[in-house]
């Protein structure tokens, strides 16, 4: 049935291992969240259709799903939270800050003259205290630095004056799915995607499209997040009928797009634009097997890859890493995975500062005694947490490899 | 469609060893797992062979002889298969993963040792990790057991009063007394699991008000025994410390799953796995294989809604038994759901219970597996070989009682090991 999960209920596959507790970065560091095992399949038992949600504590699930990868009696423990705190949020109504923040990003890319304002306002020690007390946003958590122009202006302009040449064209066309934070705030990610593609021949469209709907997942909010996949969902099948693929850079983006809109939703056609839906690195890797991937040149860097949750969870192994090693001269070390705690909009939030701060330590002590020249992760809530810990230079796999295809 | 030399499937201990045995040889290894493999569910200790013949009563003294009549008494049996070269081959691979210096395993020589359990009982083991080291049952110094108000998977007062009961009977030489400290007293949590309980005992601080704890607690216990937490990088120094500021041994017991010598055990695995270039998928199963003219093609890995295809030039089939979803009890027969392999089914389904729970016999689904042949190809009852370029390892072979034998560690090993050893163009 439409909009109904497709995922069977797992509750009982549960045998009480207890393997996930071992790996749950927020039971690591508070004993205020009971962990995968007790707050998934264990609170489940308690969790009838017209009984009133009982325990709260699910809210303090980070939504990483490493007790899920790791569960090895199939037990969808990530989609039992999800769902818990969906049902305690419709009970209880979802707070006024957890609104604006899920919408931020949206409402930005759609207003970009606001951003110099925003960018001010997000310095103010003033305003950053106000919004502390009034919204619980912390203000320890810097906010992002947006920019103008934003990705999608840069590349209107941009067409409008340069015209599709052969060459940038060759190899056919993809639908490029950016994200809210490429658009507002990393829009170099997007100009390498753009550059790299066209190195190789194809000619970047970018279909209409609205953020992923991945920050009300995690907020509870299912209702929002659904109505949006809807409407994501008719421009990508509209972009992919007309014979394109769709590659994405953001992780999360990527990951909401291509298994729960089936998934968690069950929209229709949702598993028709999942199957030509791709990661920009296992695209290219993909170039590369047919042997129709630009040879880079050389650059001589020392790195560090830190797989986020969502392409660990997407099960294609680590598509950034082996394309990276395609690159002559790159060192890269994958570091042992680990949440880096960041969570998107959890770490942001007053009451999950410490937490959120607390897990990513494990990954910054690491990550400072590699020394590398950067760090290197397809999520863009990994490069901002990873900056924030560190100091160090992050960067999106595909800035690499385009520094890697000298300007001609 | 990514193409590698070596598919294993599973991420238990044979699938882990298999990966690490083919690696070594060069070859182009992908490592799929349902999830992070049942290490985590064990003590840690690997088993070779703890009871034979499997019923009898008092464990074996020398597995390696016993082993030996094993091989010639059990044909069929996967120690049969991979024969008596290959078991110290891979037992000796296994024990290079770990360096002299820092935590590695031990054994008794060639001889069994007899380690304590988390119920206050003895088990026969081959290996066991050197945090365990003075444990011994021969060792006549009484043991304090320290426990933990708010880790939920080790009873102190439990232990020690089953190995007491135990002394009564003269089984032991040894008399135990047990404390517990309170950890929302000691830490800033009430309750943590193994996995974080031993992160904290890697932090000086809480160290020392252990050790405080402990040298107020004791009464001249010449011997102090922990829950298997001290440590998880850095296991060796965690002990050394804290016996230098108790001044007397220290060692582990094993806890209630999770367990961390298990955690300690797979982390090992995968960090030498990643060194040798191993691409490893965890948390999805392979929905199908593609076998066709008695050869596999593919392999498909499901992460719903999408389906990713993989080939190989050979594959190893190392999914477990029923735990880890090998095998599947269907109405009236257990089935291998991926190759739909030929299963040995010793017993029709009327038996396949029994009424005796602690029965010395070994029960009969022990028995139930995929069979094979000495390369560990999967064959029918017949004996012929169903797909040529496939390996079975570990707990999914047929023929074994690795319950009650106290065999499975071995065979998950050594199988891994002999399944990716030879044979592989």
């Amino acid at each position: 049935m439409e909009g109904q999960p497709k995922i069977e209920d797992t509750t009982d596959y549960c045998i009480r291992c207890a393997t996930c507790m071992e790996y749950c970065p927020v039971l690591r560091v508070t004993d205020r969240f009971p962990g995968p095992k007790q707050a998934g399949p264990g609170g489940q038992r308690f969790r009838g259709r017209d009984v009133p949600h009982v325990d709260r504590c699910v809210d303090l699930c980070i939504g990483c799903s490493i007790c899920e990868l790791v569960c090895a009696s199939g037990v969808d423990i990530y989609r039992l939270n999800l769902m818990a705190k969906a049902k305690y949020y419709d009970e209880h109504g979802i707070p006024l800050r957890d609104r604006i923040l899920v919408n931020f990003s949206r409402w930005i890319g759609r207003l970009p003259w606001v951003v110099p304002f925003m960018n001010r306002m997000s310095r103010s020690p003033l305003m950053r205290w106000i919004l502390d007390r009034l919204l619980g946003l912390e203000r320890q958590r810097p906010l992002p630095d947006f920019e103008v122009p934003t990705f999608r202006q840069w590349l209107r302009r941009r067409s409008d004056g340069l015209p599709i040449t052969a060459e940038s064209s060759a190899n056919g066309r993809v639908g490029y799915f950016y994200g809210c934070f490429t658009n507002i705030s990393e829009v170099d990610v997007g100009k390498a995607v753009v550059r790299v593609l066209e190195e190789n021949g194809i000619q970047v469209v970018v279909p209409e499209q609205d953020c992923c709907g991945i920050p009300m997942l995690g907020s509870g909010d299912l209702k929002s997040a659904r109505a949006i996949a809807r409407k994501n969902l008719a421009s990508l099948k509209a972009a992919i009928d007309s014979g394109m693929d769709i590659v994405y850079s953001s992780s999360s983006c990527g990951y909401m797009i291509r298994h729960e809109y089936a998934n968690l939703f069950g929209l229709p056609g949702a598993e028709d634009v999942s199957e030509k839906t791709h990661d920009i690195c296992e695209y290219l890797m993909t170039l590369n097997e047919k042997g129709s991937l630009k040879r880079p040149s050389e650059i001589r860097r020392r790195l560090v890859y830190f797989a986020p949750c969502h392409v660990r969870a997407a099960g294609m192994g680590l598509p950034a890493l082996d394309l990276m090693r395609l690159i002559p001269g790159i060192q890269v070390e994958p570091i042992d995975e680990g949440c880096c705690g960041l969570g998107g909009l959890y770490g942001y939030k007053k009451e999950k500062y410490e937490i959120s701060m607390e897990i990513g330590k494990d990954l910054a002590d690491q990550l400072l005694e590699l020394r590398a020249d950067a760090v290197v992760t397809d999520c863009e809530g990994c490069r901002l947490q990873i900056r924030h810990l560190t100091g160090m230079r992050v960067v999106h796999p595909i800035q690499v490899l385009r520094d890697a295809y000298p300007e001609t | 469609m990514k193409h590698y030399d070596v598919i294993v499937i599973g991420m238990g201990l044979a699938g882990l060893m298999a990966a690490k045995t083919a690696a070594e040889r060069g070859k182009r290894v992908l490592l799929i797992g349902k999830g992070i493999g049942t290490a985590h569910t064990y003590t840690g200790c690997i088993d070779l062979l703890g009871y034979y013949p499997a019923q009898s009563s008092s464990p074996v003294e020398n597995p390696f002889e016993s082993l030996r009549r094993l091989i010639e008494e059990r044909p069929d049996h996967p120690y049969a298969r991979v024969g008596a070269p290959d078991i110290r081959n891979a037992l000796t691979s296994f024990l290079g993963l770990f360096g002299e210096k820092g935590y590695h395993y031990l054994s008794q020589g060639e001889k069994n040792a007899i380690t304590l359990t988390p119920s206050g009982c003895t088990r026969a083991t081959y290996l066991f990790p050197s945090t365990m080291e003075w444990g011994g049952i021969e060792d006549s110094r009484d043991i304090l057991i320290v426990g933990f108000h708010g880790l939920k998977d080790f009873y102190s007062a439990y232990i020690a009063h089953n190995l007491n009961s135990l002394r009564k009977e003269r089984r032991l030489p040894f008399g135990a007394r047990s404390i517990s400290l309170p950890l929302s007293e000691l830490s800033r949590r009430k309750t943590a699991p193994s996995s974080v309980l031993a992160r904290l005992f890697e932090e000086e601080g809480f160290r020392n008000k252990i050790a405080e704890a402990v040298r107020t607690g004791r009464t001249g216990e010449e011997r102090v025994a922990f829950p298997a937490v001290l440590g998880v990088e850095r296991p060796r120094e965690v002990r050394k410390e804290l016996e230098a500021k108790l001044g007397t041994p220290v060692f582990e017991i094993p806890t209630l799953p999770p367990s961390v010598p298990g955690f300690r055990l797979f982390q090992t695995f995968k960090r030498d796995l990643k060194k040798k270039g191993v691409t490893i998928i965890m948390g999805f199963s392979v929905s199908e294989a593609l076998v066709r003219d008695g050869k596999c093609l593919q392999v498909t890995v499901s992460s719903p809604p999408v389906q990713r295809s993989y080939s190989a030039e050979v594959y190893i089939l190392a999914t477990g038994s029923f735990f880890g979803g090998g095998l599947e009890a269907k109405g009236d027969r257990v089935v291998e759901p991926i190759f739909n392999l030929p299963v040995h089914q010793p017993v029709s389904r009327k038996n396949w219970f029994g009424d005796q729970f602690f029965s010395d016999e070994p029960h009969p689904i022990e028995r139930f597996g995929i069979m094979v042949d000495e390369r560990l190809n999967p064959v029918d009852e017949k004996g012929r070989v169903v797909v040529g370029n496939l390996h079975g390892a570990g707990s999914i072979l047929s023929h074994s009682n690795a319950l009650r034998e106290k065999s499975g560690g071995g065979i998950a090993l050594s199988t891994g090991y002999k399944s990716a050893k030879g044979e592989l163009h």
